[in-house]
C-alpha cells in the first residue's frame, strides 16, 4: 500500500449509511453488469468517510489507529483487502 | 379519427392516444392479449391522464442524434438486445430492436409526455395495437416516473390483500418460493392476490400501499381479478423450509433482501438515490421478518397468527 496516495470516489455509486454500515448501490450501463449491493462493515465504513480526494492513505490510517482498538498491522491488512476491492467494484481511483 | 386507449395502474392515468387506427383482433387474439391481462386495468373514468403517450406510425424510425447511452439490457437466453435507454438532452428515448416490435419512444425529462413511434404492422399496415407499447416499455417509463418523484417502487413479490384488508408482500429469490405461496394462498385462504410476481409499492400521503399489476409470472389465474390496493403491513422475506419459522428482521438486513428484488433505475444516480430512500422509509414503516414456510396451506395461519 502506497502511504502517499491520495484516492477518489468515482460518482457512480449511491451510498446509504445505517448506524455504523455503509451500502454501496452501484450505478450499471447494462443488464449484464448487474452484481447489486456492497455492505461495508464499520472500519470499511470509515474508510470509506475518509476517501475524500484530498487525505494521504497514511492520513487515512493514523486516523483509524486512533479510532479504533487494533495494531497498525491489522489496520494495515484491513486497509489493503478493503481498497482492493474497491478499485475491483471501480469505485474509487 | 382520434383512437385512444385509457389504462389506470397503481393509480397513475395512461392515456393513450392516435390519429392512427386501433388494430381490429380476432376474437381469439382479444382474449388472449386484452382480457387476460388487461381488462380490469383499462380506464373509463374522466381523471385527467398522469401519463399521455401519443403513438405515430411510420415506415422509418426517426434517428436521433448525440443520444447518450443510460441502459442496456440482454436477454438471459442468447444475449441478444432487448432493449436501451438513453438520453438526450434533457430529454430520454426508449428504443427496442426486436423484428417484431421495433419501436422508439420519445420521452420528456417527467417521464409524463411520450411520443411513441411504431413501424406498420405486417399485415395490417398502419395500425396500433396499445398492449405492444405497454408491456416492455411502460414498465420502464413507470419505474422512472416513480422514481422521478420518489413515491414508488417495482418490487419482484407476492402481494396480498387479506380478508382484514391489510396488505402483505412476501418477496424472494427465483426459487424462493413466490409462486408457491401464491397458489396457497389463492386455493385456501380467501384473501385478494393482486399479483404472483410484480407488485407497485407506492406512497400515499405518508402511508404505503400495494397495487397489482398487469405483468406476471407464472400462475395466473387471479389476473383477471382487480386493480385492487391495500395498505402495505408486513413484508415477510421467504425461503423453504421444513417446518414454518418466523424472524424479525431491522431495516438494514431488509433492505439487503429488498434491494435484489427490486426493478431500480440503475442508470440514474439521482433517482436511484430516491428509490433508495424510498425503500428505507418503506421498511421503516413495516414489519419485516424472514420467513420459512413449509410447503402446504398451513403457512397461511401461520402468518395470520401474527399478533
Amino acid at each position: 500500500m502506497d502511504d502517499k496516495k491520495v484516492l477518489r470516489k468515482n460518482s457512480n455509486m449511491v451510498t446509504r449509511k445505517i448506524d455504523d454500515e455503509t451500502i454501496l448501490l452501484p450505478i450499471y450501463k447494462s443488464s449484464d453488469e448487474i452484481n447489486c449491493i456492497y455492505t461495508l462493515d464499520k472500519v470499511a465504513s470509515r474508510v470509506w468517510e475518509l476517501i475524500d480526494g484530498r487525505s494521504s492513505l497514511a492520513k487515512i490510517k493514523k486516523k483509524l489507529l486512533e479510532e479504533f482498538d487494533a495494531t497498525e498491522e491489522e489496520i494495515d491488512k484491513k486497509m489493503s483487502i478493503f481498497l482492493k476491492e474497491l478499485k475491483e467494484i471501480k469505485a474509487i481511483k | 379519427m382520434i383512437t385512444k386507449v385509457n389504462l389506470r395502474i397503481a393509480d397513475i392515468n395512461i392515456e393513450m392516444i392516435s390519429r392512427f387506427p386501433l388494430e381490429e383482433l380476432s376474437e381469439s387474439e382479444r382474449i388472449a392479449q386484452v382480457e387476460e391481462r388487461f381488462k380490469n386495468f383499462l380506464y373509463a373514468g374522466n381523471l385527467n391522464p398522469d401519463i399521455s403517450i401519443r403513438i405515430e406510425i411510420v415506415k422509418k424510425l426517426p434517428l436521433i442524434k448525440n443520444a447518450k447511452l443510460q441502459f442496456i439490457t440482454y436477454h438471459f437466453q442468447d444475449k441478444s438486445e432487448n432493449w436501451r435507454f438513453l438520453k438526450v438532452n434533457s430529454s430520454y428515448i426508449f428504443k427496442s430492436p426486436l423484428e417484431d416490435k421495433k419501436q422508439l419512444m420519445l420521452i420528456n425529462k417527467d417521464f409524463d409526455t411520450v411520443t411513441a413511434y411504431l413501424l406498420p404492422h405486417k399485415s395490417k399496415g398502419f395500425v396500433w395495437n396499445f398492449t405492444d407499447i405497454i408491456y416492455d416499455f411502460s414498465q420502464v417509463l413507470l419505474i422512472n416516473y416513480l422514481a422521478q418523484r420518489n413515491e414508488g417502487i417495482f418490487t419482484h413479490s407476492v402481494g396480498i390483500k387479506d380478508l382484514n384488508g391489510e396488505g402483505i408482500a412476501f418477496i424472494g429469490k427465483s426459487g424462493a418460493g413466490k409462486s408457491t405461496i401464491a397458489r396457497f394462498w389463492y386455493n385456501y385462504s380467501k384473501a385478494m392476490i393482486l399479483n404472483d410476481d410484480r407488485i407497485i409499492v407506492r406512497r400515499c400521503k405518508d402511508r404505503f400501499f400495494i397495487f397489482g399489476s398487469p405483468w406476471h409470472g407464472t400462475f395466473s389465474d387471479y389476473l383477471k381479478s382487480k386493480i385492487e390496493s391495500a395498505p402495505l403491513k408486513k413484508i415477510f422475506f421467504i425461503h423453504h423450509a421444513k417446518e414454518n419459522c418466523l424472524r424479525k428482521i431491522n431495516q438494514k438486513q431488509a433492505f439487503i433482501l429488498l434491494y435484489p428484488s427490486l426493478f431500480p433505475t440503475f442508470w440514474d444516480q439521482r433517482l436511484l438515490g430516491n428509490i433508495t430512500t424510498f425503500c428505507f422509509d418503506l421498511l421503516n414503516s413495516v414489519e419485516c421478518y424472514s420467513l420459512g414456510f413449509r410447503k402446504d396451506k398451513s403457512v397461511i395461519d401461520f402468518i395470520r397468527q401474527i399478533k
